[in-house]
């Protein structure tokens, strides 16, 4: 045989035990074919346009799933930023075309499709200002539509005035959804250096560099790299510990990198990237917070919880980088509060801050993700919430994101539950202080020193 | 074109579990390359290394394998050679 007996079992142990799955496959798809469409027309446009390209997506996807026996969790669609349809039209119209698309997302069998977005880090156009007004309604009256800003970058500084504006729309949306505790706000993200290849939602879009259709992988897997860990014992040093992280992301990310080559293949699509990214699902044994408890740690929150996760989002990266082909989107670790079990039980022991929070998020891929805090807070702390975590993306050259809700009605300690995929979670206190003044300026962040490279 | 296709079956030990097995494969005419068999930890490892035709629905052959060892507690799992490819080898 090929194969010595333990490799084989140790592939089918991460399926069987460990909850290895590939995240999501996701086909981006450039609606720039519709920007000469009327008015009239543009929804219309949208719609068919995804309708064909991604008519096979699912059941091509799930016949590959089938021949390798490893599950993929979702299918999903990430489109051009709808704002660039939006110039030079009716104010009306991203409403109309946010409704085509989660009506082609949901024909499809498609959970999440991404795109809403708008690219404003430095200044909105009046498409971009239609886009962000309708954004309560968008996303409150539909159910797969995900949306995304990007308000910052390295290399542009920081769009204070977009900033205030999405949080004076993210407190409508809040309301607009009080009834599932503001979940309107879990498809929405807002990005400093937001990329234009990430296959994970709700940030995902298709960025104006990419092509026509591609096919991109996220892998996921806590659950495997937590046996390693529990594997290789609590006496391993720390270097031997990333040694066997590292090596355990490239067997997941070939993984990716098979199911990349074979459903681009099948579906006739350019290849994309692949994210390696440790992403958890509120599934026992599928958290981020256990591995970073089994690198050492009581609990997730303890002080050497940063460490812990910047070990082991480099051994993550630097085991995915040699088995993939073409790395990109985020890759690196995911922490999402509402989706992983061992966040959770930390939040709601009380060991799990804001501040915390958003320490960790300068060292892994993301930054606050399914975070709820109170719904009754000024829209300049909201505002400055967002702001605080764009301000680390820009001067540390790295992409961070906000995908935080405010649950209006209730209180810091009560529970914001949106069920499936999204979780629970113990809503967090915020600060009581005022942040107004430096809104009530307003204006714009000029580029950091960091951005001038050449 | 052919392909190879790998098989395990993991579980409690039983009389009958290999001819079950078997004798599905010979339904499909699909031809046996190698086949070990263990105990271990009290649990019955199966592996066989199966030669089909490449546009053999391998999803179909699975549901075939879990029909034909319903009465046992065993788990099947089919995969293309590729994903051990993949994972074990540069």
């Amino acid at each position: 045989m090929t194969f010595q007996l333990g490799e084989i079992l140790e592939s089918i142990s991460f399926v069987s035990q460990d909850h290895f799955d590939i995240r999501t496959v996701t086909m981006g798809l450039s609606l720039r074919e519709c920007q000469g469409a009327s008015d009239h027309r543009i929804a219309n446009c949208v719609y068919d346009h995804i309708m064909r390209a991604a008519e096979s997506l699912v059941p091509e996807v799930d016949k590959v799933s089938q021949r390798f026996n490893v599950p993929v969790a979702n299918k999903r669609i990430s489109l051009t930023p709808v704002a660039l349809l939006c110039d030079g039209r009716n104010s009306s119209i991203p409403l109309k075309i946010a409704q085509a698309i989660d009506r082609s997302a949901e024909t499809l069998g498609i959970d999440f499709i991404g795109g809403y977005s708008a690219i404003v880090d430095r200044g909105i156009s009046p498409g971009e200002r239609n886009l962000i007004d309708s954004l309560p309604e968008a996303l409150s009256s539909t159910k797969r539509l995900c949306g995304s800003f990007n308000v910052a970058t390295t290399r542009s500084g920081l769009n204070v005035d977009a900033i205030s504006l999405i949080a004076e729309k993210m407190l409508e949306l809040a309301k607009a959804t009080i009834n599932q505790d503001a979940i309107g706000c879990a498809k929405l993200v807002v990005f400093a250096n937001a990329v234009e290849d990430n296959p994970f939602m709700a940030g995902a879009f298709h960025g104006v560099s990419m092509g026509e259709r591609c096919i991109s992988v996220g892998i996921s897997g806590p659950g495997v790299v937590a046996q390693a860990l529990r594997d290789a014992g609590p006496e391993l040093n720390l270097q031997d510990l990333a040694e066997v992280i590292k090596k355990t992301s490239f067997k997941m990310t070939r993984v990716g990198e098979l199911f990349l080559r074979e459903c681009s293949t099948a579906l006739n699509a350019e290849r994309g990237i692949i994210d390696v990214s440790l992403a958890p699902t509120p599934l026992p044994g599928d958290s981020v917070g256990e591995v970073l408890e089994l690198v050492g740690l009581e609990r997730v929150g303890a002080h050497g919880t940063t460490l812990a996760l910047a070990l082991v989002n480099d051994a993550i990266k630097k085991g995915g980088m040699m088995a993939a082909s073409r790395v990109g989107g985020m890759s690196g670790a995911f922490i999402p509060l509402s989706e992983d079990a061992n966040m959770i039980e930390s939040a709601e022991l009380g060991h799990l801050s804001l501040s915390k929070l958003e320490a960790i998020t300068c060292v892994c891929s993301v930054g606050l993700d399914m975070i709820a805090i109170p719904g009754d807070i000024p829209t300049s702390t909201l505002a400055a919430i967002i702001a605080d975590e764009a301000a680390l993306g820009m001067v540390n050259s790295k992409t961070t994101g906000v995908r935080i809700i405010p649950v209006p009605g209730k209180k810091a300690g009560e529970w914001a539950r949106f069920g499936g995929l999204l979780g629970e979670t113990p809503i967090l206190p915020v600060s009581s202080l005022s942040s107004e003044g430096i809104f009530r300026r307003g204006g714009f962040v000029p580029t950091p020193c960091q951005g001038f490279r050449n | 074109m052919k392909q190879q296709v790998y098989l395990t079956i993991i579980g409690k030990n039983e009389v009958g579990i290999i001819a079950s097995v078997s004798n599905c494969l010979l339904n499909y005419r699909i031809s046996i390359q190698d086949i070990t068999q263990k105990i271990l930890d009290e649990k019955f490892v199966l592996f066989m290394v199966l030669e089909c035709k490449s546009h053999l629905d391998v999803h179909n052959l699975q549901t075939h394998l879990e029909e034909a060892v319903r009465q046992f507690k065993v788990k099947i799992m089919l995969a293309q050679e590729d994903l051990f490819n993949s994972m074990h080898r540069i």
